[in-house]
C-alpha cells in the first residue's frame, strides 16, 4: 500500500478543500430536480417524506454506533508485533447477544407503528362524492385521463384542482405500468385486468413531472407526463371550455392531447 | 484450465481416458467445484462488460450509444447473468470444494447428480447467453413480469431463451440443494455434531433448504410461461381469464429466498474469515446458528415487500412491512457477532481479511436501505426507482460479491495450492472499495430525485443533479472494473508462479485446513475423527497436531489389503443428460419438433444408463501422511 500512502500525502490538501467547499455551497443544485421525492407539493408527498426522514435519521444513529464499535475494534485489536498477550477467551456474552437483539426489535417495533399509520392514511380512500373521479389508463407508451363525471378525456395531462383530494382509479390497456409523480404522490401500478386505486392532492398551483415507473417496453423510458394543478376557479374554466370543445366535435368526450413532456 | 489441472492434478485418470475426458466425466466435487468457479468468473465477467455498457449511456442524458431496444437487453441479461450465471454458481463453486472437506466426507452424497447440477448450469447458461446471436437477448427484465414477456409484447424468441435457459440451470439448482441437504445430513466425519459444523457448513446447509422450497415455483412459473408462449395456453392471458399477477406472486416467493440464498453463504464465509484472522472462535456460535435459521425462515414470509405498489392495501402491506422488517432483527445479531469476534483478537489484515472486514460496512448500508424499503408508504416513492438499484447492489455487491472474495482469497490456497499476491489484492481491495461506493451511492440520491429504473435515458430537463450523480456512478464502475482487473491478473500470475501455501497457510480452524493443498482425491487418508467446534484448531492447540483417524487401527500383517480407499468413479452421462436438454430446448425455442425429439431421446437415454450402469468404484491408495 506504499504507493497510496505516497498519493496521499502529496495531495494537494488546500485544493481539495478548495473543490470540497465550492461542491457543498452548490449542494441545493445536487440535490433538486424537476421531479424530486425531496420537494413535496401536496399532503401525500409530505407524509411519505416525513416518513423517509425519520427512517433516515434512526438509521443514521444506527450506522454510526454500529460504525464505531466496528472501527473501534479493528484499530484497537489489530495485531501488533511484539504482542505477546493472549487473545480473548470469549466465545459469547448471553446479556450482550440479548441487548442487541432486543434494542433492534423495539426500533423496528416503533418503525412499524408509523409504517402502519402512515400506510393507512394514504390508502383511506377520499368520498367519492365529493372528491374529483379520474380513471388513469396506461398505455405503450402514453398515459390517458379519463373524467367520466365529466365527460373529458385527456392524454398526457392530467388537470386537477389545488386544495381538493383527486380519486384516481388506475388500469391498463397492455403492460403493466406505475404512475409516480414524485412531488405529488409515490407510485401504484396500472395491472391490465384489475383496478388499483390512490388519491393525491396538490397544495400549490403549477404542474408536476410524472413518469411510468414500471419497465414497459422500449418506450418505457418516455412515457411522461405533466399534472397541471389550476386553482379551483380556473380548474372550472378549463372544464367549461373542454365540455364545450367536445360539444362543438359531437361527441361526449372532449380529448385534449397535451405536447409530450420533453424527451431527450 | 490447463494451468489449474497442472496445480490441481488430483483425479488419478484412468488410462484410457484423455485430458478433456477427465472433466467432462468427473465426480469430484473438487473439480466440480472449480469448473463452477470457472465458468461463473466467466459469466461475471460477461455481465460486467454489459453493466459498463448501461453506465456508458447512461453517462449523458439523452446519450445515444446504445439504442433503447438494446438497451433493454443490456439491463435484462445483466441482472439474470449476475444472480443466476455469476454469483450463485460462485457460492456453489466454493461450497462444492469446502464443505465436504469441512464435514470430513470423501465426497458428496450423489456425485453423479452434482455433475448433473454442474453442466445443466453450464448449459443452461451457454443456451441463455446464445441469444445474443439467435435472434435477440431476453428484454423484459430479470423479474421479467408478465404480461410484457407474452407473446403479444415480445415476439422474439428472447423470453424462450431465458425460459428455457433458466429452467435448466434451475434444475441444476435444484439438485444441488438436494445433494448438499443429504451431504450434510448424513456424511459427516464421526463426532462432528451439527452444533459442531462449521458456520459456511450451516449456511450452506440452510441455503440448501431455501433452496429447495425457492425454487419449485420458480419452475412452476417458467412452465406455465413456456406453456403460454410456445402452446398456446393462457395462464397469464387476462383476455381469456388469465391472470397477469400470478406470475409476480410466484416470482418473488421464489426470488425473496433467492436472495438469502445468495447472501447467506456469503455470511458463513464473512464468519469463517473473521474468525480465523481474528485468532478468535467465533463470538455467539449458537446465535449465529439460530439467526441464519430464522432468517431462511422469515425469507418466505416478505415476498409482497416486492409488490407494495401493487394496491392490495393497508392490511397486505402492513403484514408484509412488518415480517421484512422483522428480519432485519436477527441479521443485526450477526452483524453484531461479527464485531465482537473481533474484539478482544488479534486481526490480521489479510486480503481476505480486508474483503471481510469491508463487508460489514456496505452491508449495513444495504441492510439499512432494505429497512426503509420495508415501510411500505415510503417504498411508494423508492419502488423502481434508482433507489431500489442502489440497496441491491449494496446487499449484493458489498455483502454477496465482497463475500465470494474473501472465500476467495482465503480458499484459493486450499483449491490450487497455491497464495493470491497479496500487494495485488490489496489493489484490488482498495480499488472495489472506492469504485463501489461512487458508483452505488450517488444511486439513493438518484432515486430520491425521480428517476426511474430500467430507463434507457433521461432528458437534460431533469436537471443538473440528476446528470451528474449519473456521470459520477459512471465514473465509479470504471474504477470497479479496474480493481477486476488487478484480481483477474492476480488469478492468472499465481497460477502460473504463485507461492506455495502448505496446507495451513492461514493457522485456521476448520478441518480443510488439515489436509494437503490441494487436497487428494480421496481427501483424508483416513476419516477423522471430530473432537469440538473448531475441529482442526482442537487438535492443533489441544492434540498433538495431527487429526485422529475415526478408523480401527489397521492390522499390521493386511496392511496392503485394506488401506486402498473406495472413490465413486466418473460418468460421461450426467454431461450428456445436460446436452440432449439443452438440444430439446432450442428445438422448443425454434419449433423444431424433430430437435426436440432428438434431445429428449438423448436425454432419457443418458438417464436410464445412469441409473443401471452400476458404479464399480475405484481403489485409491493414499501418498504420504499429511491425510492423517
Ligand atoms: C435487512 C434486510 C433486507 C431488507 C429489510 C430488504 C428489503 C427489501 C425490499 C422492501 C425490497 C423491495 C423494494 C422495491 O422493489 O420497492 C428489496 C429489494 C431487493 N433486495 Fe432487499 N432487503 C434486505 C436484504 C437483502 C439482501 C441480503 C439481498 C441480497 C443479497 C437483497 C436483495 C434485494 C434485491 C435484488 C432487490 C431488488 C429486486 C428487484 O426489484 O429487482 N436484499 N429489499
Ligand atoms: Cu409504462
Ligand atoms: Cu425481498
Amino acid at each position: 500500500m506504499r504507493p497510496v500512502k505516497r498519493f496521499v500525502s502529496r495531495l494537494k490538501w488546500p485544493a481539495v478543500l478548495g473543490i470540497l467547499t465550492v461542491a457543498l455551497s452548490g449542494c441545493g443544485n445536487y440535490f433538486s430536480s424537476r421531479a424530486s421525492v425531496l420537494a413535496p407539493a401536496g399532503p401525500v408527498a409530505s407524509r411519505e417524506l416525513s416518513l423517509i426522514q425519520i427512517s433516515l435519521y434512526i438509521m443514521l444513529v444506527i450506522f454510526v454506533v454500529v460504525m464505531g464499535l466496528w472501527g473501534f475494534a479493528l484499530i484497537r485489536y489489530r495485531a501488533r508485533r511484539n504482542d505477546t498477550s493472549a487473545v480473548s477467551a470469549s466465545t459469547g456474552d448471553t446479556r450482550l447477544e440479548i441487548l442487541w437483539t432486543v434494542v433492534p426489535l423495539l426500533i423496528v417495533i416503533y418503525l412499524t407503528v408509523l409504517t402502519v399509520q402512515t400506510e393507512f392514511y394514504l390508502t383511506r380512500r377520499p368520498n367519492p362524492t365529493t372528491s374529483l373521479q379520474v380513471s388513469v389508463t396506461g398505455h405503450q407508451f402514453f398515459w390517458q385521463f379519463d373524467y367520466p363525471g365529466l365527460g373529458i378525456s385527456t392524454i398526457h395531462n392530467l388537470y386537477i384542482p389545488v386544495g381538493e383530494k383527486v380519486n384516481l382509479t388506475l388500469t391498463s390497456a397492455d403492460v403493466i405500468h406505475s404512475f409516480w409523480v414524485p412531488e405529488l404522490a409515490g407510485k401504484t401500478d396500472a395491472i391490465p385486468g384489475y383496478h388499483t386505486y390512490m388519491w393525491l392532492e396538490a397544495s400549490r398551483a403549477g404542474s408536476y413531472f410524472g413518469e411510468c415507473a414500471q419497465f414497459c417496453g422500449v418506450g418505457h423510458y418516455n412515457m411522461h407526463m405533466t399534472v397541471i394543478a389550476l386553482p379551483p376557479a380556473q380548474f372550472q374554466t378549463w372544464v367549461k371550455s373542454m365540455q364545450k370543445k367536445g360539444a362543438a366535435s359531437g361527441t361526449a368526450w372532449a380529448l385534449e392531447r397535451g405536447p409530450l413532456p420533453v424527451s431527450s | 484450465m490447463a494451468a489449474i489441472a497442472e496445480v490441481v492434478g488430483t483425479e488419478p485418470r484412468r488410462h484410457s481416458q484423455s485430458y478433456l475426458m477427465g472433466w467432462l466425466t468427473t465426480a469430484d466435487h473438487k473439480r466440480i467445484g472449480i469448473m463452477y468457479l470457472l465458468a461463473a468468473t466467466f459469466f461475471f465477467a460477461v455481465g460486467g462488460l454489459e453493466a459498463l455498457m448501461i453506465r456508458i449511456q447512461l453517462s449523458s442524458p439523452g446519450n445515444t450509444f446504445v439504442t433503447p431496444a438494446l438497451y433493454d437487453q443490456l439491463f435484462t441479461m445483466h441482472g439474470t447473468t449476475m444472480i443466476f450465471l455469476a454469483v450463485m454458481p460462485l457460492f456453489i463453486g466454493f461450497i462444492n470444494c469446502i464443505v465436504p472437506l469441512q464435514i470430513g466426507a470423501r465426497d458428496v452424497a450423489f456425485p453423479r447428480l452434482n455433475a448433473l447440477s454442474l453442466w445443466l448450469f453450464v448449459l443452461g447458461g451457454i443456451l441463455l447467453n446464445s441469444s445474443w446471436f439467435l435472434g435477440g437477448a431476453p428484454n423484459a427484465g430479470w423479474f421479467n413480469y408478465a404480461p410484457i414477456s407474452l407473446t403479444p409484447f415480445n415476439p422474439g424468441p428472447g423470453i424462450d431463451f431465458y425460459d428455457i435457459g433458466l429452467q435448466l440451470a434451475g434444475i441444476g439448482t435444484l439438485m444441488t440443494g438436494v445433494n448438499f441437504i443429504a451431504t450434510i445430513i448424513n456424511m459427516r466425519a464421526p463426532g462432528m455434531s451439527l452444533m459442531r459444523m462449521p458456520l459456511f457448513t450451516w449456511t450452506t446447509f440452510i441455503t440448501s433448504v431455501l433452496i429447495l422450497f425457492a425454487f419449485p415455483p420458480f419452475t412452476v412459473n417458467l412452465f406455465l410461461l413456456m406453456f403460454d408462449r410456445l402452446m398456446g395456453a393462457n395462464f397469464f392471458n387476462i383476455a381469456k381469464g388469465g391472470n397477469v399477477l400470478l406470475w409476480q406472486h410466484l416470482f418473488w416467493i421464489f426470488g425473496h429466498p433467492e436472495v438469502y440464498i445468495l447472501i447467506l453463504p456469503a455470511f458463513g464465509i464473512i464468519s469463517e474469515v473473521i474468525a480465523t484472522f481474528s485468532r478468535k472462535t467465533l463470538f455467539g456460535y449458537d446465535s449465529m446458528v439460530l439467526a441464519t435459521i430464522a432468517i431462511g425462515f422469515l425469507a418466505f414470509t416478505v415476498w409482497v415487500h416486492h409488490m407494495f405498489v401493487d394496491g392490495f392495501g393497508p392490511y397486505v402491506n402492513s403484514l408484509f412491512a412488518i415480517t421484512t422488517m422483522a428480519i432485519a432483527v436477527p441479521t443485526g445479531v450477526k452483524i453484531f457477532n461479527w464485531i465482537f469476534t473481533m474484539w478482544g483478537g488479534k486481526i490480521k489484515f489479510t486480503t481476505a481479511m480486508l474483503f471481510a472486514t469491508g463487508f460489514i460496512p456496505l452491508f449495513v448500508i444495504g441492510g439499512i436501505s432494505g429497512v426503509m424499503l420495508a415501510m411500505a408508504p415510503a417504498d411508494f416513492q423508492y419502488n423502481d426507482s434508482y433507489f431500489v438499484v442502489a440497496h441491491l447492489h449494496y446487499v449484493l455487491i458489498g455483502g454477496s460479491l465482497m463475500g465470494v472474495l474473501a472465500g476467495a482469497y482465503y480458499w484459493f490456497p486450499k483449491i490450487t495450492g497455491r497464495l493470491l499476491n497479496e500487494t495485488l489484492g490489496k489493489w484490488h481491495f482498495w480499488l472495489l472499495m472506492i469504485g463501489f461506493n461512487v458508483t452505488f451511492f450517488p444511486m439513493h440520491f438518484l432515486g430520491l430525485l425521480g428517476m426511474p429504473r430500467r430507463v434507457a435515458t433521461y432528458s437534460a430537463a431533469m436537471g443538473q443533479a440528476v446528470a451528474f450523480w449519473n456521470l459520477v456512478a459512471t465514473i465509479g464502475a470504471f474504477i470497479l472494473a479496474i480493481s477486476f482487473l488487478f484480481f483477474f491478473y492476480n488469478l492468472f500470475k499465481t497460477l502460473r508462479s504463485g507461492e506455495q501455501a502448505g496446507p495451513d497457510p492461514w493457522d485456521a480452524r476448520a478441518l480443510e485446513w488439515a489436509i494437503s493443498s490441494p487436497a487428494p482425491v480421496y481427501n483424508f487418508a483416513k476419516t477423522p475423527l471430530v473432537r469440538g467446534r473448531d475441529a482442526w484448531w482442537v487438535e492443533k492447540t489441544e492434540g498433538d497436531g495431527h487429526l485422529r483417524s475415526a478408523e480401527p487401527e489397521a492390522d499390521p500383517h493386511e496392511e496392503h489389503a485394506h488401506h486402498g480407499i473406495h472413490m465413486p468413479t466418473g460418468s460421461i452421462y450426467p454431461f450428456l443428460i445436460a446436452l440432449g436438454l439443452m438440444i430439446a430446448g432450442y428445438g422448443a425455442i425454434f419449433g423444431l419438433l424433430l430437435l426436440v425429439a432428438i434431445g429428449l431421446v438423448l436425454a432419457f437415454f443418458s438417464i436410464h444408463r445412469m441409473i443401471v450402469d452400476e458404479d464399480p468404484g475405484e481403489i485409491v491408495q493414499p501418498v504420504g501422511g499429511d491425510g492423517e
